[in-house]
């Protein structure tokens, strides 16, 4: 008998919504009944009745349960309302700070998602390497990508990749010269899917003189009309058909080009004459691959490691595949300020809670008697804690409505500080409203959670009859908190102190040559062939203070060979030497500074032959005390050295001095060079203007200045550090808010005690001094905590510079001198009016 | 004296009347007899609460049995409360029924 089971669903359902002072009983009877009809009807007539009973049941439960909460409901709203409305300065700082800091945060989000979509938008992104020579150079030998396709099934596609300067571009009588100018092999369009607006991605360069370019060149030179079949000129030399249309590539793409040609011009045309160009030891191009899915990368780099070990003759060298999507981050470092941001991020969100919990809980005396009153008229704690977290949740909605109005109406201002692009409409995207959801969950239970503690404990007795102890745990806890605010305003301002600092060491660091009087032109075609002509004119004014050529422009020398022979090399080992092409004078118009030897000279015919300049690292490489003299040979020119420079920096601070060689090589040079007179520089540009119009009349004259390029490789860290002194500012500006709060609390605690010590003879300005002197402890413990870990952060920073500047003490004092100075004035206003209240006001009722 | 509504004077009459266990089946069962109308559980039990509230009715919990999927039986029994408010109900009604004229339907 009675072995009959109802649904479990149904039961638990039951259970839920029962609303009866004995529920075990209720269903029990239920399933009594239950269990007689399935004896007498079957079960699925009782499963029916069973749960037909549990839908009548439904709308008495919502009637109860809504109606009741509903209407509670509406009287928490309407007392947060009038709270919001009766406690002006409070609830500003309160939704301001909340505010901000959620804008921030938004800001932040919109940016780490900005950095993380990168390269992610090509079909295949996780299928697409890029070969690394010793897990770290993005120059690969010449012939990798080739034999990398021919030997392993795993790569379906490779391509070199290579940016060829910025050659001038001709069609009819239009001449541009352009940046982002690329060769690539046929298969670069199939490993990466770019966006064609017209042509065949597949086929675009089969043909050698086929030319890709983006919507904005088409625009620029096939105003209205289809650029297809159309012919551009490169350097008035070679003719290209264009064969293909991409959309211009979007900013979340680490490789940036404008034109697209056949990697075989640069072999046929861009390539010094006598070269090999099957060389394994001519480093060059980038070198990127699509390989097969499921194929093991540590497996794959081991093999692929082996056979670049078998064609260098090298056994210490290695190859290896790095993910296409995780280019951004090893190439840019971008994660460290991703991590910078977060962090920055947690931080203001914090400090803005802290605010929170700090005024709710300061505030509570006034929260008092109505406390009181909920609770004798039966509200159990139950009741209270859900009405302030929700009261709390009410101020961060109110917040994030605020905060998306300042992130849309900001948006431009970051877009420029940043330099993205990034739209309003982003902020729609499913990750950022996950964030803003958890952010509003975040806040309001990190932030309501102990005012709703603290305040719903209150005992009604002792709250109605006016004894209320606010405790001096609870102002402890405050004073904690406001400590924990200023260490970490503290961190950050002096995080933004050495980040400036180190930005202008870069700055003004002598670098070792004279790179603000230092103006470079490309060369091409007729103006290259003109050169000596050039230089001859120029040098011969009297306010040129130096003319040379160069093959690798300035401000940065990247190419290296390893195949450079000297006395006692050691030939097992294999060194990356740096090198460039350079003409007569190269020294002086650099201007850097030589220890050892001469500059190259016309005065000595042999130098046009064999003469080769070194700095001390190379020198220090090759293990000679005097270098001068000694035998050298690269490229097949067998020659002396004949003089020694100092250190020089011609790469980012960044990276070590790197040994580097100077080729006198006047066939080679790309670029010309001249050092104007800081004084009266205008003038000598213009003279400049005037001879490359009168000799090379048909190229556009395009200089630039050496200083504008050196300092634009820093542009990304100055963006990223501007940005985060922006949040600085902010993350302050919070602190300074809930200060002031705790400022005007305090001073409202202590206005009796004010009044009487002013009747007693007070001054006012020891009454400012007092109420003061609480603050500075606590932000004077605030720096005890925040200098050492500032310190260690710092420290940890400045380990991405090969250049460090010092970490100097007086920035540890000067930013604690100004979080104590920004404190003071926030607590100084309610300082002030409260030692200038007239006492007979504050102590009338007594 | 309080006035019950008609659902608990009829629960309370049930109570009293009946010969069967009184806990909840029992209770439906015999007052949608008398009544020929259709009473929910739930209807039963609110004014049981009621009453029992009133102290009219006083519970106990009987031993669990299976068929009831472990759950205890729930008695009522009218207290002295509880009759003395029958008393009452029949005294009222009598006296208003007393000197009814002919109620049939013409």
């Amino acid at each position: 008998m009675g072995s009959y089971k109802p649904p479990a669903i149904a039961k638990a359902i039951l259970w839920l919504i029962l609303n009866h002072s004995h529920p075990e009983t209720m269903i029990g009877d239920f399933e009594e009944i239950y269990n007689e009809m399935a004896r007498n009807k079957g079960s699925f007539p009782a499963k029916i009745w069973y749960w037909s009973q549990i839908i009548l049941t439904f709308p008495s439960f919502l009637k109860n349960s809504m109606y009741w909460g509903a209407t509670m409901f509406t009287n928490y709203f309407k007392i947060a309302l009038r709270f919001i409305k009766k406690h002006k300065v409070f609830s500003f700082i309160n939704i301001s700070g909340l505010a901000i800091s959620t804008a921030c945060c938004l800001f932040i989000a919109l940016w780490i998602f900005d950095e993380l979509s990168f390269d992610k938008f090509h079909a295949d992104s996780d299928q697409i390497y890029q070969a690394l020579g010793n897990g770290r150079i993005a120059s690969t030998p010449m012939p990798l990508a080739p034999a990398l396709e021919e030997t392993f099934p795993e790569v379906i596609y490779a391509s070199r990749y290579e940016n060829i300067g910025q050659p001038l571009f001709r069609q009819g009588d239009k001449v541009f010269s352009e940046r982002g100018v690329v060769v690539v092999d046929p298969d670069f369009f199939k490993i990466f899917s770019f966006a064609f607006l017209e042509g065949d991605p597949n086929t675009v360069l089969d043909d050698m003189y086929s030319i890709v370019i983006s919507e904005r060149i088409a625009n620029k030179f096939f105003p209205g009309e289809s650029p297809l079949g159309k012919t551009l000129t490169m350097n008035d030399e070679l003719d290209f058909i264009v064969r293909g249309v991409m959309q211009n590539i979007p900013q979340n793409s680490t490789l940036q080009f404008n034109i697209a040609l056949h990697f075989d011009i640069r072999i046929a045309y861009l390539t010094p004459s006598g070269a090999d160009t099957n060389s394994w030891g001519w480093w060059s191009p980038s070198t990127f691959l699509k390989i097969q899915k499921d194929v093991s990368l540590a497996g794959f780099n081991q093999k692929i490691t082996e056979f670049f070990q078998s064609r260098i003759g090298e056994d210490d060298e290695s190859l290896s595949a790095l993910p296409y999507t995780a280019r951004r981050f090893f190439f840019w470092n971008t994660q460290q300020f991703i991590m910078i941001y977060s962090v920055i991020a947690v931080f203001i969100v914090i400090m803005s809670c802290i605010n929170f919990i700090n005024l709710s809980t300061a505030r509570s005396a006034n929260r008092a008697c109505e406390i009181g009153i909920r609770k004798v008229s039966g509200a159990v704690r139950k009741n209270l804690i859900f009405q302030f977290l929700g009261e709390s949740f009410l101020l961060t909605i109110i917040a994030i409505v605020l905060a998306l109005v300042i992130v849309s109406t900001l948006l431009p201002s970051f877009n420029s500080l940043t330099g993205k692009q990034i739209t309003t409409g982003s902020l729609s995207q499913p990750s950022i409203l996950m964030i803003m959801l958890g952010l509003i969950l975040f806040t309001a239970i990190a932030s309501g959670s102990y005012p709703a503690l603290i305040l719903s404990s209150f005992k009604p007795v002792q709250v109605l009859k006016g004894h209320l102890n606010l405790g001096s745990s609870g102002s402890l806890f405050r004073k904690i908190l406001v400590v924990i605010q200023f260490s970490i305003s503290i961190v950050l301002i002096v995080g933004a102190g050495v980040v400036y600092k180190q930005l202008s060491f870069i700055k003004t660091k002598d670098i070792g040559y004279a790179k603000d009087q230092l103006i470079t032109i490309s060369l091409k075609g007729e103006s290259r062939r003109s050169y000596d002509i050039l230089k001859n004119r120029l040098s011969s004014d009297g306010r040129i203070l130096g003319v040379t050529g160069m093959a690798d422009d300035l401000p940065n020398f990247w190419s290296t060979s390893s195949t450079a022979e000297w006395e006692g090399k050691d030939m097992t080992k294999e060194i990356q030497v740096g090198f460039n092409f350079v003409d007569y004078d190269v020294a002086k118009t650099l201007g850097i500074e030589l220890i050892e030897g001469r500059d190259f000279s016309k005065e000595f015919m042999a130098d046009a032959e064999s003469g080769y300049l070194v700095n001390e690292e190379l020198v220090k490489v090759m293990g000679f005390e005097s270098a001068v003299g000694r035998p050298f040979k690269e490229f097949g020119k067998a020659g002396n050295i004949i003089g020694v420079f100092k250190n020089t920096h011609f790469r980012p601070l960044t990276n070590q001095i790197n040994p580097l060689y100077f080729q006198l090589n006047p066939g080679r040079i790309n670029h010309l060079v001249i050092r104007v007179p800081t004084e009266n520089m205008q003038a000598t540009i213009q003279f400049i203007k005037e001879t490359w119009e009168k000799i090379v009349p048909m190229y556009p004259f395009e200089f630039r200045f050496v200083d504008d390029d050196f300092n634009r490789a820093y542009t990304s860290i100055e963006r990223m550090s501007g940005l985060a002194n922006v949040f600085t500012l902010i993350a302050i500006f919070i602190a300074c808010l809930g200060l002031f709060g705790l400022a005007s609390f305090t001073a409202e605690q202590r206005s009796k005690e004010i009044g009487i010590r002013k009747v007693l003879g007070a001054s006012m300005p020891g009454i400012v001094v007092l109420l003061s002197k609480e603050f500075t402890k606590w932000v004077l413990i605030a720096n005890v905590i925040g200098w050492p870990l500032a310190y260690f952060i710092m420290n940890r920073w400045l380990q991405n510079f090969a250049y460090r500047a010092k970490i100097s003490p007086e920035i540890f004092i000067l930013s604690g001198l100004a979080a104590l100075i920004i404190a003071l004035i926030a607590v100084g206003y309610q300082t002030v009016k409260a030692a200038t209240a007239n006492p007979a006001d504050s102590l009338r009722y007594e | 004296m309080k006035y019950l509504s008609r659902p608990e004077e009829l629960v309370l009459l049930t109570i009293w009347k009946m010969k069967e266990e009184p806990y909840g089946v029992n209770i439906r069962k015999y007052i949608t007899k008398m009544t020929g109308k259709y009473w929910s559980i739930g209807s039963i039990y609110v004014p049981l609460d009621r009453l029992e509230n009133k102290g009219y009715l006083t519970s106990y919990l009987a031993d669990p049995t299976s068929e009831r999927g472990g759950k205890s039986k729930r008695y009522y029994e009218l207290t002295k409360g509880g009759l003395e408010q029958l008393h009452e109900i029949k005294k009222i009604y009598q006296a208003f029924w007393k000197d009814l004229p002919d109620l049939s339907l013409k």
